[in-house]
């Protein structure tokens, strides 16, 4: 192998700075108390608090799950800090002048506009920080087409029915062991719903940032689209540089009613603990969309990158009849790093389709691993997914799995997996090479060649991020 | 007059101590029986096989079926390919009467376990993987099978029968039988054989198979599951392929009201292995195959074609797992598991998994299920056949396309036969 | 322009190249024919610095240059180009976007300006019409599905791109057939220039009909066995491979 190829260093985790900020924090541990404390802190109405009891009661009696080709150290659930918010002078700084400037620098730095003149304006951001939604912007603006975009906090004081209608719908509290951890401790998230017939005008989207050393992040999010609704929506995360892990469990529901519209974004880089595998955030997320409308449609599009441990699988309940579900994936895996993710797509109604286009791409001593499960019900007539996985390995001391399993109770459905697993060959390198353009670049068009079928899933501004951080990401691991 | 064996192989193979010499591989099977319980859904690998009306039954050791049957006992499952290179077992028990291995090749050998002076050192140690509860069952209470031979350089011209019958009477307890199989194919040999179960009324059966194919050999292997469709079968298959050895297994389960097939495969440096199935049920059958092909060195091949033809209530269930170990650099694994529903309340649930733990490898897997073809059906109607022919032709095809390679011509025609009456499509006749 | 001196090299521990010396100036066009396996595939490879074979011996400078102080890249945008016999695939890559990236490296690299994707576009639907190749070949992946002929057009097409002066076509004739041949052989000629120089390695003389070398080499078991002008070739084709052989056989007896 010639030298071009290696002694090039890895790129720094460049997000992984900690803000020094004074903070609100319950102590660590978790019990009823805890989270009585949490729903007080957070005013809530006592059907919440009984809700999030009810939740915790029932994780109690369950056990983490282990089907997954992931392993790590189990989490000490007593350790970890369940509320943590920057201390201020108000629950929710009603405009970007109230907040903290040290907190503001600290999302200039991250690259999120929060401020509603920045550069990246079009996109309504509501920040996540630790436990608690910091600011949200373009909220009046979108309220005049009846839009509701704010934290989750605020959803349950100002729009309590549609809360309460809708908050475990799609995931019951019950669902799974990091689903009913978080319907207990959850603490903040963002809330969207778009009335009947609107289009929303804009991207909306929510940057999370996890920055208490020994907290959990437990955000739950909430999307309702009504008839012939649409949305689109992004989301990212960011954690700071620790030597230990710190646990991040999601919760996020998306209900699509008759021919409305859900696209969710991800671009997922929380810290992946360093070389060596020491540290980095375990990223233990259930979504899930339902669409529950004739004609409804979910599109799940996530880039992973970050996170020590990954299990994540978007999913769609195919409920109303001629729905879709997608999930279009990168997920790459360096050094450490443990990935298995994958979705499910359940069909149930009459006409439904799906379609699965997942890229693996593993390198280092990194594990990664798609598991997907497409189901199709009895009575969903005419039911059709399409699943193309593909691996890519680089390097000899990585693997790649695929786990897809297909369950078919009807016969007028048509189900078709494909996969294939390829490497950057030294071959390809060297073709590139001899036209004249260097490795590493010669690596990123080849890697983003992969991806393409997902990247253009995405939103313009963060598929170029994406490619940036797919490339920064692999620097080193050809050769 | 006992053949000669080439006498590295039977320091390799044959322990001079006494007969059942394999008491401590029995032992370690019956304490892992012990401590287990009979499969159920919350064992991941048994996740889709309901087992439950096995727990309703009561089961019992088969007896020696009496007379002893002749030849003249079992028309149609002797193949005129293999007159003089069977054995047969009746009821789990050696039937001499039925069978005859006058026609075997020089230094080949093929004969009942049970008749072994010698025990086979090697039995219960080939493979890889802890044995499931079959298996252990099988190997904890086995009386009778077979062992097959073939020394080194050898080539078997005439491909060996072995014919496992069970003869159940209906009511009372269930018969179960355990038959056991060992092939020993040294450096260079080549051989063909058939694998055949048939059986009548409600019994239980839980054959292993146990392979070597030692370096530079081949063997071609078929494998008919045709047990009544009363009987249950569990089986196990474990073969090791050498370097550039080549293994090849076509397995057609037609049988059972509740069947698995689990052979697991490891290939050493510049091993081949083909390992193709075919299931065609109705009723309220169920199938299971579970296979396991272990890339464990560099430079292999596999293939692996998997066919689900399922109707009435029937159920159909594939997990084929190919796994590439570290450092298997230039595998190339290639699987596919194609399935066809023909009514509303058939299921099918297919798991294709792939494990790469090397970098330069070709692999790919594909499922499918689904219905025909429509622009084939259109072609076939445009050419005037009616729709319900033009559905049975292709529905043949699709099940017979893994037959036509079978190498015994009787065999081959008969499969033919039974898939084409499966398949309904006796109408269009002389297809066979 | 190049100059080759005892150079040998191996693969894998086997020594394939067993001392090759070649002289090749601005404006000549040389052909290396052999038999398979005589090495000559390797000889273009090796120059292009193909990481499977490992130099053990001997130099070759560019321009004056060490060639292999620098990388493949380097050599690649100090203008040596290899058409190569069986391209490779690169599934996802469209050919236009690879095409633009080599382009604009080799200018950015020769202080020229870089082109846009329009400026690019204008610029390479000029350049397909050379070796009269069909526009959806831009917008498909690079190689991927393409014919052998195909193959090979895109390779002549990246020479027009690039304008390399020191071309090596490894078996440019294998997969066409003759008025593809044709098309690129004229391709090659109208891209020759005075500085520039051309190296074709064919088993056939058949393309040196219409890409006419003024020197021809035989190479057998890595050496260089016979050197000549364009009268070797004719030679060859007529009589084959074997009288060269058995020549340098008597010649390494006495």
């Amino acid at each position: 192998m010639n030298a071009t190829f290696s002694g090039v260093t890895s790129q720094e985790y460049k997000y992984g700075f900690v803000t020094d900020i004074e903070a609100d924090s319950v102590p660590a541990g978790l019990n009823e108390e805890v989270i009585r404390l949490i729903s007080a802190k957070k005013g809530e109405p006592d059907w919440l608090l009984e809700w999030r009891l009810k939740a915790y009661r029932h994780w109690l009696t369950m056990a983490e799950p282990e089907w997954a080709k992931v392993t790590y150290p189990k989490p000490d659930f007593q350790k970890i800090v369940y509320y943590s918010a920057p201390r201020a002078k108000a629950p929710k700084y009603a405009s970007m002048d109230e907040v903290d400037p040290e907190l503001r620098r600290t999302f200039e730095k991250l690259g999120v506009p929060i401020n509603e003149q920045a550069a990246l304006a079009g996109v309504a951001v509501d920040v996540v920080f630790d436990s608690v939604s910091v600011t949200t912007t373009y909220k009046e603006k979108l309220a005049t087409v009846g839009i509701i975009f704010c934290s989750f906090s605020e959803a349950v004081k100002t729009h309590p029915e549609l809360v309460k209608k809708y908050l475990g719908s799609v995931v019951p509290s019950s669902d799974n062991f990091y689903a009913a951890l978080n319907s207990a401790v959850f603490t903040d998230g963002s809330f969207v719903f778009i009335p009947k017939g609107v289009t929303c005008p804009m991207d909306l989207s929510t940057y999370f940032r996890i920055n208490n050393k020994d907290s959990g992040q437990f955000e739950r999010t909430l999307i309702v689209a009504e008839e012939g609704a649409s949305v689109s929506y992004l989301e990212g995360c960011t954690a700071p540089q620790f030597d230990t892990n710190q646990l991040h469990a999601a919760v996020v529901e998306l209900v699509a009613l008759d021919r409305a519209s859900i696209k969710y974004s991800t671009v997922q880089n929380w810290y992946a603990g360093d070389k060596d595998g020491v540290g980095g955030i375990f990223n233990f997320v259930t979504k899930r969309g339902l669409c529950k409308g004739k004609g409804s449609h979910i599109s799940w599009t996530q880039v992973e990158t970050g996170s020590a441990i990954t299990w994540k699988y978007p999913s769609c309940i195919l409920l109303g009849d001629d729905s879709i579900g997608e999930f279009y994936s990168v997920a790459l895996t360096n050094h450490k790093q443990q990935a298995d993710t994958g979705t499910k797509m359940v069909h149930i109604g009459r006409n439904t389709k799906s379609t699965i286009i997942s890229k693996g791409i593993s390198a280092g001593d990194s594990s990664n691993s798609y598991r997907g499960l497409v189901k199709v019900q009895p009575k969903a007539e005419g039911a059709r997914n399409f699943s193309q996985c593909d691996s890519m390995l680089i390097g000899q001391t990585c693997s790649a799995s695929t786990f897809p399993t297909i369950e078919v109770q009807n016969r007028s459905a048509r189900v078709e997996h494909e996969a294939t697993t390829s490497k950057i060959g030294e071959e390809q390198l060297f073709y590139f090479q001899q036209r004249g353009i260097p490795a590493e670049e010669a690596i990123s068009m080849i890697i983003n060649g992969f991806c393409k079928d997902v990247f253009r899933e995405l939103p313009m501004e963060f598929a170029v991020e994406a490619t940036k951080l797919l490339s920064l990401k692999l620097e080193g691991s050809v050769g | 007059m006992m053949p000669a064996v080439d006498a590295s192989l039977r320091s390799d193979l044959l322990a001079t101590s006494r007969p059942g010499g394999w008491e401590p591989v029995r032992v370690a099977a019956e304490a892992r029986l012990a401590a287990q319980e009979l499969p159920d859904a919350s064992q991941e690998d048994w996740k889709y096989l309901d087992l439950s009306p096995l727990r309703k039954l009561s089961f019992r050791t088969a007896e020696v079926a009496s007379p002893a049957p002749a030849a003249s006992d079992i028309p149609g499952l002797v193949h005129p390919e293999m007159m003089a290179t069977r054995q047969v077992f009746v009821n789990g028990f050696h039937a001499p009467h039925a069978s005859c291995a006058t026609g075997l090749s020089p230094g080949v050998r093929f004969f009942p376990i049970s008749t072994a002076s010698e025990a086979c050192r090697l039995l219960g140690t080939l493979g890889e993987g802890a044995p499931d509860f079959f298996e252990d069952l099988n190997t904890a209470r086995f009386t009778e099978g077979a062992v097959i031979l073939v020394p080194q350089n050898v080539r078997v011209e005439t491909p060996l029968h072995l014919l496992f019958l069970t003869q159940a009477q209906d009511g009372g307890t269930v018969p179960v039988v355990f038959p056991r199989v060992l092939v020993i194919l040294d450096r260079g040999a080549e051989l063909e054989l058939v694998e055949e179960y048939h059986g009548e009324g409600t019994y239980l059966s839980c054959p292993v198979v146990e392979i070597r194919v030692a370096e530079g050999a081949i063997l071609r292997h078929e494998r008919i599951q045709r047990e009544s469709l009363d009987a249950f079968h569990f089986g196990a298959l474990r073969a090791e392929v050498g370097r550039g050895g080549q293994y090849h297994s076509r397995t057609v389960s037609l049988g059972g009201r509740i069947s698995r097939q689990g052979p697991r495969v490891r290939l050493a440096e510049g091993a081949e292995a083909s390992l193709d199935g075919l299931a065609l049920l109705g009723d309220t059958q169920v199938a299971d195959t579970h296979s396991f092909l272990h890339h464990a060195e560099p430079h292999g091949t596999s293939r692996q074609v998997h066919k689900c033809v399922v109707d009435g209530q029937a159920r159909a269930i594939f997990n084929g797992q190919v796994r590439v170990a570290p450092g298997a650099q230039g595998t190339d694994a290639q699987q596919q598991s194609r399935n066809l529903l023909l009514s509303g309340q058939a299921r099918v649930d297919t798991k294709p998994q792939l494990e790469i733990y090397a970098d330069d490898v070709k692999c790919s897997h594909g499922a499918a299920v689904g219905q025909l073809d429509p622009d084939e059906l259109f072609y076939l109607q445009s050419r005037g056949l009616r729709p319900e022919d033009a559905r049975n032709l292709l529905t043949y095809g699709f099940a017979a396309d893994l037959l036509a390679r079978i190498p015994v011509a009787s065999l081959r025609r008969a499969l033919r036969h039974l898939v084409l009456a499966r398949t309904q499509a006796t109408s269009l006749g002389g297809l066979a | 322009m190049l100059s080759i001196r005892n150079l040998t090299a191996s693969i894998n521990g086997t020594p394939v190249l067993k001392g090759i010396d070649l002289e090749i100036k601005a404006g000549e066009i040389h052909a290396i024919m052999g038999p398979n396996g005589s090495g000559k595939s390797t000889l273009g490879k090796v120059l292009v610095g193909h990481p499977s074979y490992e130099v053990t011996g001997g130099e070759v400078t560019f321009d004056g240059k060490n060639l292999f102080d620098l990388e493949p890249d380097v050599r690649a945008r100090a203008g040596i180009f290899m058409g190569f016999q069986h391209p490779i695939e690169v599934p996802g890559v469209s050919n236009a976007a690879f095409l633009r990236l080599a382009y604009n490296k080799k200018a950015e690299a020769e202080g020229r300006d870089e082109l846009d994707p329009l400026e690019f576009d204008d610029f390479i639907r000029e350049k397909i019409k050379l070796v009269a190749m069909k526009e959806e070949f831009l917008d498909r992946s690079l190689n991927e599905g393409f014919s052998g002929g195909e193959k090979k057009r895109n390779e002549i097409l990246q020479m027009a791109v690039l304008e390399p002066r020191l071309a090596i076509l490894d078996e440019l004739d294998s997969g066409l057939d003759i008025d593809a041949l044709r098309v690129l052989g004229d391709a090659v000629n109208k891209l020759m220039r005075p500085d520039h120089a051309l190296l074709i390695i064919t088993h056939f003389p058949r393309i040196l009909e219409t890409i006419q070398p003024q020197f021809v080499h035989v190479l057998s078991g890595g050496r260089i066995l016979k050197s000549g002008g364009p009268e070797l070739a004719v030679e060859l084709e007529e009589r084959g491979y074997d009288w060269v052989l058995e020549e340098a056989a008597a010649g390494d007896r006495r």
